[in-house]
């Protein structure tokens, strides 16, 4: 449902972007990982609308996004940001319920999906709590919540989801609680790109991972076959090493330190 | 956290609004009483400067009051920025030069009138809208207005602006330095059935305008990105509100002079009671903003009568104290 197809990004004469093809299915979850300034939010905010391309095409359901009306839009495709920065003091349930102005669903429903989302994540409790007293952990998940919410029914056609690193301030609760909300969605047909530092995440959550570098796409495919020792030192530049789990056969990374071992 | 709904401050201030005219509008150098007006006497004097004087008075401080108040709510979830205020982008200081140049220039030719308004009320609109033209050419460029450009390019129009006004001030002798200074104080003293009309006019055309514009603030609140994530089309509405905020403070300060503090504080104390809401807030900041400004223009009119203190000045004394104890409150809380 979204294709993007020789997408090129220059910025005062850096390519931040640099022919890159990229196509996600309905109900596919697709992590993008790479070094810092690889380019992945610059991808992310191009497909959110907020980065004009200067080539290429980024297509949403066959249709140039460009083409699409704003609103109908708003109601497929939701987009969570690295950072926000939020200086009102609104509560939560206000933060959380901006995300319905794209939909004409009326005030009963929106209250009720405002309380679905914020129990679904955990964060019932701040409900009328001010945003702007919040922890950034907390914050980040009523961010999340809020873009959630944009698309928390099914619409018209099948709905995307961008998340750009969404679980930067997550403790281990609540980035298994991200991980298990990444396949609810996917299993309502929602397809999802998300930026991910986490490997042992991305390997986790993801059927296909894109590995980004230096604006340009260096392997695409499923977490097994995409995720190497050779590729991940190529491109990360570090000393990492594999495991598997002997009972639960899933597989992790680690970092290694030589000089540490060597004490 | 909150101390009352939205919902509730509107209606609170609905019902204030009306009595707090009234009294205005009977006190004054010459008290007027209810029941003489009742009376029917149409040829008493009271009644003429009833309806000559103390009607047209209030009902502009009423609606410049509203429509200041709720300009400095629109600019400052414009510009994501609680402290905001109308003369961030150089309206003020563009009709300070209007006005100064046109006392200047005019000077033999006070009584020189347009459509029933002084060249000095022409001339200050024509500056705040030059002033607000230049500051917003100025910080927009391929990719959009960026209002934090905006916000700077503002501070410099409005310094350079200042300048201006320094040296016709410096030019000008004493009986047009006296009314140059005392432009800038703001003054409502110039009420008129005329100017009424032009400010209703006014409030009329803004409040259409700005009906549906307030779950488009509130989604700016998060960001302009998170905005246009939620289908908000950014230029146009940055562009819509810029232009709105624009005309009304101008035409606004072109009738009173300038009348500092009233957009600063009113939309922080609504925020305080009630919350950032702009579905509320534009609405109650109009109403609260008009009943300060009836209040501070009748202490203004009273406190030295029968001779008038320029209301600007009565804004800025009231007004610095309550801004700095709220500041001072609000960081106890966060902390």
């Amino acid at each position: 449902m979204l294709k993007v197809s020789e997408l090129s990004v220059t910025f005062e004469d850096a390519k931040l972007i640099d022919g890159v093809d990229l196509d996600i299915a309905a109900g596919e979850v697709v992590a993008l990982i790479g070094p810092n300034g690889a380019g992945k939010s610059t991808l992310i905010r191009s497909i959110a609308g907020d980065i004009e391309p200067t080539a290429g095409k980024i297509e949403f359901h066959k249709r140039p996004r460009e083409n699409w009306n704003k609103t109908q839009l708003a109601q497929h495709l939701a987009v969570l940001p690295q950072r926000s920065n939020l200086n009102f003091p609104f509560t939560v349930r206000e933060v959380v319920g901006l995300s319905r102005i794209p939909h004409d669903s009326g005030a009963k429903v929106d209250q009720e999906i405002i309380d679905q989302v914020l129990s679904y994540l955990d964060a019932h409790y701040l409900a009328d709590r001010l945003y702007t007293q919040l922890s950034g952990g907390e914050q980040q998940r009523v961010q999340l919540a809020r873009v959630l919410a944009q698309i928390w029914q099914p619409a018209e056609k099948s709905r995307l989801l961008l998340l750009d690193e969404p679980s930067s301030s997550f403790d281990l609760t609540h980035q298994q609680m991200l991980i298990s909300t990444i396949s609810d969605f996917a299993s309502q047909n929602v397809g999802i790109l998300v930026v991910l530092h986490d490997l042992n995440m991305a390997m986790q959550c993801a059927d296909n991972v894109g590995v980004l570098c230096c604006g340009k796409l260096e392997g695409f495919g499923s977490p097994s076959t995409v995720l190497t020792e050779s590729l991940v030192r190529k491109v990360f530049n570090a000393d990492v090493s594999f495991y598997t789990d002997p009972t639960t056969k899933q597989r992790f990374i680690g970092l290694v330190d030589h000089k540490r071992q060597q004490k | 956290m909150r101390l009352i709904s939205g919902q509730h401050l509107v209606f609170a201030l609905t019902i204030c609004l009306p009595f707090v005219a009234l009294l205005c509008a009977l006190i004054g150098s010459t008290p007027l009483s209810i029941n003489t007006l009742l009376a029917g006497e149409t040829d008493s004097v009271d009644l003429l400067i009833l309806t000559e004087i103390r009607l047209p008075r209030v009902l502009l401080t009423l609606i410049i009051g509203g429509v200041l108040a709720a300009s400095g709510a629109v600019l400052q979830g414009l510009f994501r920025n609680p402290l905001a205020d109308p003369s961030l982008i150089g309206v003020s200081a563009g009709a300070s030069v209007g006005a100064s140049l046109s006392i200047f220039v005019g000077g033999s030719t006070i009584s020189a009138s347009f459509a029933g308004l002084s060249l000095v009320t022409l001339g200050a609109f024509i500056g705040s809208i030059i002033a607000v033209w230049v500051v917003y050419r100025l910080s927009t460029g391929p990719r959009g207005t960026s209002v934090s450009t905006m916000l700077l390019v503002g501070i410099a129009i409005s310094a350079l602006a200042g300048a201006m006004s320094n040296l016709l001030s410096f030019l000008a002798d004493n009986e047009m330095l006296r009314r140059m200074s005392l432009w800038q104080m703001g003054n409502l003293d110039l009420a008129s059935w005329n100017r009424v009309l032009i400010s209703a006019a006014m409030l009329l055309v803004f409040t259409l305008l700005l009906r549906r514009q307030s779950t488009r603030l509130n989604a700016l609140l998060l960001g302009e990105s998170e905005a246009r994530h939620l289908g908000v089309d950014i230029s146009a509405t940055k562009k819509r509100l810029i232009l709105l905020a624009a005309l009304a403070v101008g035409i606004s300060t072109a009738l009173a002079g300038i009348i500092a503090f009233v957009g600063l504080i009113v939309p922080h104390l609504v925020r305080q009671l009630a919350g950032p809401d702009h579905r509320h807030l534009l609405i109650a900041s109009g109403l609260m903003g008009a009943i300060l400004l009836l209040l501070a223009d009748l202490i203004a009119r009273t406190i030295l009568a029968p001779s008038e203190l320029p209301v600007g000045i009565v804004t800025a004394f009231l007004g610095v104290p309550f801004f700095i104890y709220l500041l001072v409150h609000q960081r106890r809380v966060d902390a």
